[in-house]
């Protein structure tokens, strides 16, 4: 079989099913940042689908690309001998970077039915090619066909099969005559049958094989034809295999495993997706977040690469608990270059820095919007009239800080952001909002920066957030600067208002549900305990203290000479 | 506190509005150097970690270069004791492998501990501790 020019090389992409809106970004902007462009260097192709219209969304992609640049503009070779020779870019390298694929196929046939894929496999090019073997490579690691060993692990979403139902469908494509030895375990080649079914929000199937509760075969969901089937061989075998996220080892830099937290600290798994849509490249990247908290952001940016640049207005959060629980504690945790951090105040950081330079390459940040961690600025508390600091009491003097509403935050982020970043630098930061938000009109916008992704995360029903991805894309003009500030929020307040006040509005949407009342009740009733038991321990230690040096003097009889015994004991 | 920072800070008092160099370091208290080496991060898409690290440092010193006030780091690595930059960067000069590293290492591994930072022109002082520096304004120093 000869190949026509119509015929595409196409890989299958397996996202997990979490963090649903931002599957596209995160990919769109690994493959953008690697030089691939949808579109010229590759196409999505729409999912096989048999007449149904399903209105889930469905956790694959398929790319295609022309076969003339696979083996020179492109890679997907698992070894990396390719990856050194110049321009030619590693797929598997590259997409091994998102953070929400599973895993990665080399798409030899998909269709609606498991026929229509065994058929499709037939026809394809990807048996033979394998066959040949040319792109196995010619170094002293790659084995030749005949010898390879294999398996095929079938998946079904969360459905259950047993293993000789499973068989079965192994057995669909036996046509290949794979001559090597079967080996379950890190094979050379390991190739995936798929069978797609519904999936809901949570990544549950719609339509289950089996009932929860007595584990029975549910006739009519077993009957239900499956929405895709596709058959490929896993790419990455080398060190990634079939679950990436495992092999990328995700769970590492969880939160639960680092010793400095605060209430605000970015989860891992986001924080992570952040730095993809930053495009932090691995080398000689400067990274910023102006709202650096406990660093939770800066430390994922560490790992792709970056050198790290904090600022908080808060210094009790940058200089940590102790020795061992601060920002650099956490850095030193997966032994990464510390942070370097700064007090200071982002609303006036043109005052702080030289901000006229174009410094940053990414700032991400998750700035304060009052819901765990309210925003303050410098400045006096009263307001009015200010006296200067006298000159005796200037060295214990502390400064002074003010609430800084949410809507300059923002505005003065992106002002920042404008100022700092180089040309085609990312901002990319995280916006609270309720459903009223409607982010055509109400997000912040400014002249230099251009919008590039919005990805939404549901977190109540009502509530969610939105991580927004923005580019520079002109330079910015410091005569212009009140202008911009001023543009930033196009339905003026009205917008800025529906970010400002959400803990309010968040407390007055749970007063509205049923059982708020007792739950409040029985709250406050435990604070008050809490609060009984604190106040008790405070007294006992000072009673103790007390007999402690009575009983120095003489001894004391009675209960509080025990308390103070056992005290002493424990 | 590295030099890096130090050298794109400037004085932020509202009387300085004129002054655009870094303040002066003017009390050294406690200085740490790292080790270059130890500023590895792991990095495991290609081999050779050495050679990483070396490619690392020189193209993040190439990238900041052209911010640089050259004078001012001058002035604060002779503060801290380090005369190993020239009084000048000549075009060849901003290619070399060499000078690149040894850069690197001044911006990057050398870190103001403990000491105090000074405006010139308004003689604010701004505490560094901890490696922190405290940029903070007084209430009525803002406008």
């Amino acid at each position: 079989m000869s190949l026509d020019a119509t015929q595409q090389y196409t890989v299958l992409i397996e996202f997990v099913h979490k963090h649903l809106d931002f599957h596209n970004a995160e990919l769109h902007s690994v493959l953008d940042m690697h030089g691939i462009r949808i579109g010229t260097d590759c196409h999505v192709q729409t999912l096989p689908i048999d007449g149904r219209s399903s209105e889930v969304r469905r956790p694959f992609k398929i790319l295609s690309f022309p076969w003339s640049f696979i083996g020179c503009k492109f890679s997907v070779s698992d070894g990396d001998e390719n990856t050194k020779r110049e321009k030619c870019i590693n797929l598997v390298t590259a997409l091994s970077r998102c953070t929400l694929i599973r895993s990665v196929l080399e798409l030899w046939g998909a269709g609606p039915t498991i026929d229509d894929c065994v058929e499709s496999v037939q026809k394809g090019y990807y048996p033979r090619r394998h066959q040949e073997g040319k792109h196995l490579g010619i170094g002293d690691g790659a084995k030749k066909f005949e010898v390879r060993t294999w398996s095929i692990l079938v998946h079904t979403l969360g459905s259950t099969y047993t293993r000789e139902e499973q068989n079965d469908m192994r057995s669909a494509f036996s046509f290949l005559h794979l001559p090597g030895r079967v080996q379950m375990k890190d094979p050379d080649d390991e190739y995936l049958f798929i069978r797609e079914v519904e999936l809901d929000g949570q990544g549950g199937a719609v339509y289950p094989r089996h009932s929860g509760t007595n584990k029975q075969v549910i006739p009519e969901n077993d009957a239900r034809p499956p929405l895709a089937c596709y058959f490929g061989r896993v790419l990455g075998n080398n060190g990634l295999g079939r679950n990436w996220r495992r092999s990328n080892r995700i769970e590492q830099y969880s939160l639960k495993k680092r010793c400095y937290l605060g209430p605000t600290s970015m989860d891992s798994e986001l924080s992570l997706i952040m730095t993809n849509l930053a495009q932090i490249k691995p080398r000689g990247s400067f990274v910023f977040d102006p709202f650096v908290g406990t660093g939770s952001i800066l430390l994922t940016a560490a790992l792709r690469g970056a050198f790290c640049f904090g600022t908080d207005i808060d210094l009790r959060v940058l200089r940590g608990r102790n020795q061992d629980e601060n920002i650099s504690s956490n850095f030193k945790q997966f032994d990464l270059p510390p942070p370097e951090l700064v007090r200071s105040d982002n609303a006036i950081y043109h005052r702080h820095f030289r901000h006229h330079l174009p410094l940053f390459d990414a700032i991400v940040t998750d700035p304060p919007y009052g819901i765990r961690a309210g925003a303050r600025k410098s400045g006096s508390r009263k307001g009015g009239e200010v006296r200067p600091i006298s000159d005796e009491h200037r060295y214990d003097h502390v400064a002074q800080t003010r609430p800084y509403a949410v809507s300059d935050v923002l505005s003065d982020l992106l002002n920042v952001a404008a100022m700092t970043l180089k040309m085609g630098g990312k901002l990319v930061y995280v916006i609270p909002a309720m459903s009223d938000f409607d982010e055509r009109v109400d997000l912040p916008r400014h002249e230099c920066l251009t919008l590039n992704y919005v990805c939404y995360q549901p977190l109540q029903t009502e509530y969610g957030r939105r991580t927004v991805t923005m580019t520079k894309i002109k330079e910015y003009d410091e005569k212009k600067r009140s202008e911009y500030v001023e543009n930033t929020w196009v339905n003026g307040a009205e917008s800025a208002e529906k970010v400002a006040n959400i803990r309010e509005r968040l407390i007055e949407a749970a007063k509205t549900k049923p059982g708020y009342e007792e739950k409040a009740l029985r709250r406050k009733a435990i604070r008050k305990s809490t609060k009984e038991t604190k106040k008790k321990a405070k007294r006992d230690a000072a009673t103790k203290n007390a007999t402690e040096n009575a009983a120095s003097t003489t001894d004391v009889p009675g209960d509080k000479g025990e308390a103070a015994a056992k005290d002493a004991a424990l | 506190m590295r030099l890096l920072t130090h050298n794109v800070m400037r004085n932020n008092a509202s009387g300085a509005s004129k002054a655009t160099s870094p303040p002066r370091i003017t009390a050294v208290t406690k200085v740490r150097v790292d080790d270059s080496s130890s500023s590895s991060a792991d990095d495991d898409d290609d081999g050779g970690a050495g050679d990483d690290v070396v490619r690392r440092e020189v193209e993040f010193a190439r990238h900041v270069l052209p911010v640089l006030d050259w004078d001012s780091l001058l002035r604060a690595a002779s503060a801290l004791g380090l005369t190993s930059l020239p009084e000048s960067v000549s075009t060849e000069l901003a290619e070399d492998e060499g000078f690149l590293r040894a850069l690197y290492h001044v911006l990057m591994n050398v870190h103001l501990v403990d000491g105090m930072l000074t405006c010139e022109v308004t003689g604010k002082e701004f505490p560094v501790t901890d490696g922190i520096v405290n940029m903070m304004l007084e209430e009525h120093e803002c406008e």
